[in-house]
């Protein structure tokens, strides 16, 4: 599903519109916010963009009437600048200014973009005051190549406003994949003509034609009909390549298009109209007297309009001249038959070609233009007559030619309108409404359906609607149109009983609350890996590599938490957070033959000082029975047996300070010292202790119910005893054998304190034990207690030299 | 003067120095003073055999009733300068208890929480599925078509191994109905990748929650309610939405939801970019296609979908500025939150 996350993403289309255009098209006089509040309710999402006349106050049309160098700077001019009733001296630095121009003048008083205000200012001995302004300045585009030189003809001291005719508003129309028809003013007019519930005329004008016939000049032949259905052409003579009309100019530019000459400036504007991409050739240098569409041959090489060279294979549609190419077709134009400033007849294509060939052909190209764009996601094959007709007719208007009489029109095999049933009763059901069959019917005629009556609905759909094949496309239609907010909602819950909580799920609350609880913080690594520090860490395992990754930081997957542990405790420590306790609960990815296995770990790291500042006493360190505590409060909290560690050699770990962790049989992870080779390795100065838990494991080593154990009914016996026994033995395993010679009647033995120099010799420790004895059925005689008590000191004194401490 | 005088005298006087006691040391010492082996109250009893019996007896019983009486005076005064623990100077009651230090969730957690509880108090199941998937539960089951436009859409990560960095938590939709019979109720939360330039607003892994119910008869007014029901809790009861018309491969009809701007109330503010409105997830109904490649029945079986970006939500309700600082990781963000 998409998220608002993907608000920026390609390929949902910006097209700008001009209001004035759409206006003056449909006649409908709704003001720019309500059409955009229409189209998006109804699925054509809109934004008005409105320039504000605040920020034009004070910038009005002027003539240069002086330019001289500035007495004091190389690269400013000092000019006089006329608005008809005062001339300001104003500094200027761009190098398009000159002497006559009608020009925009900032004048004080004016705050540019509500901004920048203009002030009388003094620069290098000379008084300014006012701008001469570029585009930039005005807010009008990113362009700062010079100022804005306007007409000849423009009257002066009008203001700028008014002159661009800024007061138009452009609607920035967010157009989705499916809906190609949209793509264009014409597409955008005929929802408002069924928002507004207003017939329109789309404009459709047919050139006067002369009476030579185009088909005399050029024929067309389809060597791919499959990639390519349709090609119109139609040739215009005697044209004169000019600049275009300025209101053609300002058109192209609020919908964001360049303007460059008056032939590719209307092959635009009727693309922008009608959605339909043209393309014109130089007919004379077109190289012959017949258009051939056929696949590339493999290896073949041409030259397109930016100057590249592009090397070609069998999955690319070219335009050809019978001999070699002069387009990839639906993509771009070639430079041998490109129109020129000398350029008198004009060969113009209008054609239908089939979207994933297009797509393929500008995915080998590496190349996406307008035009392909438009392809890919659909035309409407029966248009392209239309507007290889609405072209020429501009043509002969604009650049003076002469239409020849006739499309060339190859169509071998007409492309039909679907047809499509709609069940009304299934658009109630679907939607959870009551709508009428009547709406239904306006509804789908107002979208330009042919509808054939009857119980069940014969919809006939337009050609340039392909995204519409099958019954529930049509609901959605009337459901975007009914409204989507008028559709009423359904108040109570539907669906299953029974909807079990996992286990897989709850434990990461349960350890995600107790983590917080120990003071460790939750951290989110990305699951990426850079590949030297992941190796580096992790030797053994190789990750699983992204083949486009968006940097070298997230070139791999991670094997190890551990990794997301370290580069989140770097970071901190780099920014003077130097105690660190820290969590994450997370996947790692792990190569199979198959699907990769993605077991999810909890990875602890604790660095620093793991207390609170406390005024009572002083807070403790980082080490390895800190962390080993915090695991004791997992497995207990979890319900697991006790957890044993063993050394172990484990990467990423100090060999002398590394263990595999256990809960009965359940191998449940490792633990250690961070390896302080690896901690360099992330920046880490300072020693982290690190555990990484397989949480699967920790699910399975659950003990299960344990039933409940009265308790006692008679009073415990305590005794405590030190000993001091070589230094090499191990307090657990002294612990562990009490345990056993206690027998029955011993309870719990707990290590309560461990000492070692001062009068102790270097090689001796001493550990103190504290006993716990209770029997189930009486109260204990202290000869009874005493009697297993010295069996426990012999067996020490025996077994472990150990030496009663006084 | 009598003794009973004299025992008169020393009631006063221990009374009120027992009753003005500053320290629990004063009063030991007034008790050694006066009830001791060679205290006042001893004294004057040693004076008593030259009396007779009748006024031993009076004085006797006189005497223990003072010493009864100042013993539990002195106690009850030692208790309640116990009590009184501000007597002692050296006692600072601003000093800041023991801290304990205690963590905190995520912010992604505690906003991924937040969702799915509401969810599952609606009868959602969670179910989970692969971060690395295939193109067939990524793309193609969810009706996008290879070579399809819409993939433009999902800047998609690919492994060496012919997979993909899953680019929606959609493909659970696929796995679940594969293995189930509907009713088919579940949240599918979890980790998704886009392969987008990383700013401010985007990064290159986010987390979604997406959420699908197929059924016998389920409706879009259906959908409609149920969003409505978890915005209603996960911003405020009765809390402004708009459906807008919008395109899924794999929903039909499609929308996205906006909720009325919750800093500004929908009159225009930065945070919703002065639209009123801020975009909060996609839904729509089930695409027929998707049932097909499941091998449920379109005709029998009608569902819905939707899914929010966690990231979006959590930024947008504590006015975080940049994703980013998510996956940073900084212990000074991370405890900002609960
Ligand atoms: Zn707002």
């Amino acid at each position: 599903m998409k998220t608002t996350h993907d608000l920026s993403n390609s390929s949902v289309k910006i097209m700008k519109i001009p209001y004035s255009w759409l206006k003056e098209i449909t006649g409908v006089q709704w003001s720019p916010e309500e059409m955009e509040d229409r189209l998006t309710r109804s699925g054509t999402a809109g934004f008005v963009n409105k320039h504000n006349p605040e920020h034009f106050k004070n910038v009005v049309t002027a003539r240069i009437t002086k330019l001289e160098k500035h007495p004091n700077a190389d690269k400013l001019q000092v000019a006089e600048v006329d608005t008809g009733d005062t001339t300001f001296t104003v500094i200027c630095g761009a190098p398009n200014a000159a002497k006559g121009q009608i020009v925009a003048l900032a004048t004080p008083g004016a705050n540019l973009k509500g901004e920048f205000e203009i002030k009388e200012i003094k620069m290098r001995g000379v008084i300014s005051s006012g701008m001469i302004c570029a585009e930039d300045e005005l807010g009008l585009s990113d362009d700062h190549d010079g100022i804005i030189v306007f007409d000849d003809n423009t009257p002066i001291n009008v203001p700028v406003f008014e002159v661009l005719g800024l007061d138009d508003a452009i609607i920035d129309f967010e157009i989705t994949p499916n809906r190609p028809d949209c793509l264009c003013v014409d597409g955008i007019a005929r929802e408002l003509s069924v928002l507004a519930d207003k017939e329109i005329d789309l404009i459709k004008t047919a050139p006067v034609e002369s009476s030579e016939k185009a088909s005399d000049y050029i024929k067309v032949t389809i060597e791919d009909p499959e990639s390519c259905p349709r090609y119109s052409a139609r040739i215009i003579k005697n044209v004169t390549i000019s600049p275009s009309p300025e209101w053609l100019q300002r058109r192209l530019k609020d919908c964001g298009v360049r303007p460059i000459n008056n032939i590719v400036d209307i092959g635009n504007y009727v693309m922008l109209e009608m959605n339909q991409p043209l393309h014109a050739f130089d007919y004379d240098r077109f190289g012959s007297k017949e258009v051939v569409v056929r696949r590339a041959k493999d290896g073949e090489e041409f030259s397109t309009l930016d100057h590249e060279k592009r090397r070609l294979d069998g999955d690319i549609l070219m335009i050809t001249n019978g001999k070699e190419p002069v387009a990839v077709a639906g993509v771009m134009g070639g430079l041998s038959s490109e129109v020129e400033s000398d350029t008198t007849t004009i060969l113009l294509e209008s054609a239908y070609f089939d979207s994933s060939v297009i797509r393929k052909s500008r995915n080998k190209i590496g190349l996406s233009t307008e035009a392909s764009f438009r392809f890919e996601r659909g035309i409407d094959p029966n248009g392209t007559a239309t507007a290889a007709d609405r072209a020429a007719a501009l043509i002969a208007e604009l650049a003076g030619g002469e239409v020849f009489a006739g499309v060339v029109d190859a169509y071998p095999k007409a492309i039909e309108p679907v047809t499509v049933v709609l069940r009304p009763e299934r658009v109630n059901k679907i939607l959870g409404t009551d709508i009428s069959d009547e709406y239904m019917k306006k509804t789908l005629s107002g979208l330009g359906m042919d509808l054939e009556d009857g119980d069940i609905l014969n919809v006939t759909v337009p050609t340039y609607r392909p995204d519409i094949t099958r019954e529930v496309d049509l609901i959605e239609e009337i459901a975007r149109l009914y409204g989507l907010d008028n559709i009423e909602n359904t108040k109570t819950n539907k669906g299953p009983l029974y909807s079990p909580i996992h286990r897989r799920d709850t434990i990461k609350t349960d350890l995600r609350d107790l983590l917080t609880g120990f003071g460790f913080e939750e951290i989110q690594g990305t699951g990426f890996a850079k590949p030297k520090k992941m190796l580096r860490l992790e030797p053994d395992i190789e990750p699983i590599k992204i083949n486009n990754p968006i940097s070298d930081d997230f070139a791999y997957m991670r094997t190890r938490i551990l990794y997301s542990l370290l580069i989140a405790t770097s970071h901190n420590i780099r920014h003077r957070n130097i105690d660190l306790c820290l969590f994450e609960l997370g996947k790692v990815f792990l190569r199979t033959d198959k699907f990769p296995d993605e077991p999810e770990f909890c990875g602890l790291i604790m660095s620093g000082t793991t207390g609170a500042t406390y005024w009572k006493e002083a807070y403790g360190e980082a080490d390895l029975f800190e962390l080993k505590g915090i695991l004791d409060g997992i497995s207990d909290s979890l319900g697991l047996s006790h957890l044993n560690i063993t050394p172990a050699k484990l990467s990423g770990y100090d060999n002398s300070c590394s263990y595999t962790i256990s809960s009965g049989k359940y191998d449940i992870g490792v633990v250690g010292r961070v390896d302080r080779k690896i901690a360099r390795l992330f920046d880490l100065k300072q020693d982290c202790y690190a555990a990484e838990l397989k949480v699967g494991k920790l699910i399975e080593a659950h003990r299960g119910i344990i039933p409940f154990k009265p308790l006692p009914k008679f009073p415990a016996s305590n005794r405590d005893v030190a000993i001091i026994v070589d230094m090499q033995v191990s307090a657990g395993s002294i612990r562990k054998s009490i345990a056993e010679w206690g027998g029955e009647l011993i309870e719990s033995v707990e290590i309560f304190d461990l000492f070692t120099g001062g009068n102790i010799e270097e090689d001796k420790k001493s550990l103190a034990f504290s006993m716990q004895f209770r029997a189930a059925d009486k109260t204990l005689a202290d000869e009874e207690v005493d009697t297993v008590y010295r069996k426990i000191i012999k067996n020490l004194e025996q077994t472990y030299k150990a030496r009663l401490r006084e | 003067m009598s003794i009973i005088e004299q025992l008169q005298r020393i009631e006063n006087e221990a009374r009120n120095k027992v009753s003005s006691a500053k320290s629990v040391e004063e009063l030991e010492k007034l008790r050694v003073a006066y009830l001791g082996k060679k205290g006042e109250l001893t004294t004057i009893l040693r004076g008593l055999k030259s009396l007779s019996p009748e006024e031993k007896k009076e004085i006797g019983g006189k005497a223990n009733k003072f010493k009864s009486e100042i013993d539990s005076q002195i106690k009850d005064k030692k208790e309640q300068l116990a009590d009184n623990v501000s007597t002692d100077p050296s006692f600072d009651y601003t000093l800041p208890g023991r801290p304990r230090r205690q963590g905190h969730r995520h912010l992604i957690t505690i906003t991924m929480d937040e969702v799915t509880d509401i969810f599952q108090r609606m009868g959602f199941e969670i179910a989970a599925g692969p971060e690395i998937e295939s193109d067939y539960y990524n793309f193609e089951a969810l009706n996008f078509p290879p070579d399809h436009p819409a993939r433009d859409e999902q800047d998609t990560f690919y492994t060496e191994g012919g997979m993909v960095l899953r680019t929606h938590t959609s493909g659970i939709q696929i796995r679940e109905f594969e293995k189930r019979k509907p009713p088919v109720k579940i949240i599918a939360p979890g980790r998704v990748y886009r392969n987008e330039a990383v700013d401010a607003g985007h990064f290159c892994v986010f987390h979604q929650v997406e959420g699908f119910y197929a059924d016998s008869d389920v409706t879009f007014g259906d959908l409609k309610g149920v969003l409505e029901a978890f915005c209603y809790e996960l911003f405020e009861e009765g809390v402004k939405l708009k459906f807008r018309p919008s395109f899924f491969p794999f929903t039909e009809p499609s929308a996205e939801v906006d909720v009325q701007c919750v800093l500004c109330g929908g009159k225009g503010c930065s945070l919703c970019k002065y639209e009123g409105w801020l975009e909060i997830l996609g839904c729509g109904m089930i695409d027929p296609e998707v049932f097909k490649a499941v091998g449920y029945d379109p005709e029998k079986t009608t569902g819905y979908a939707f899914g929010m970006g966690i990231e979006r939500l959590a930024l947008l309700k504590y006015r975080v500025n940049d994703i980013r600082l998510l996956y940073e990781n900084d212990t000074r963000f991370i405890k900002q939150f609960r």
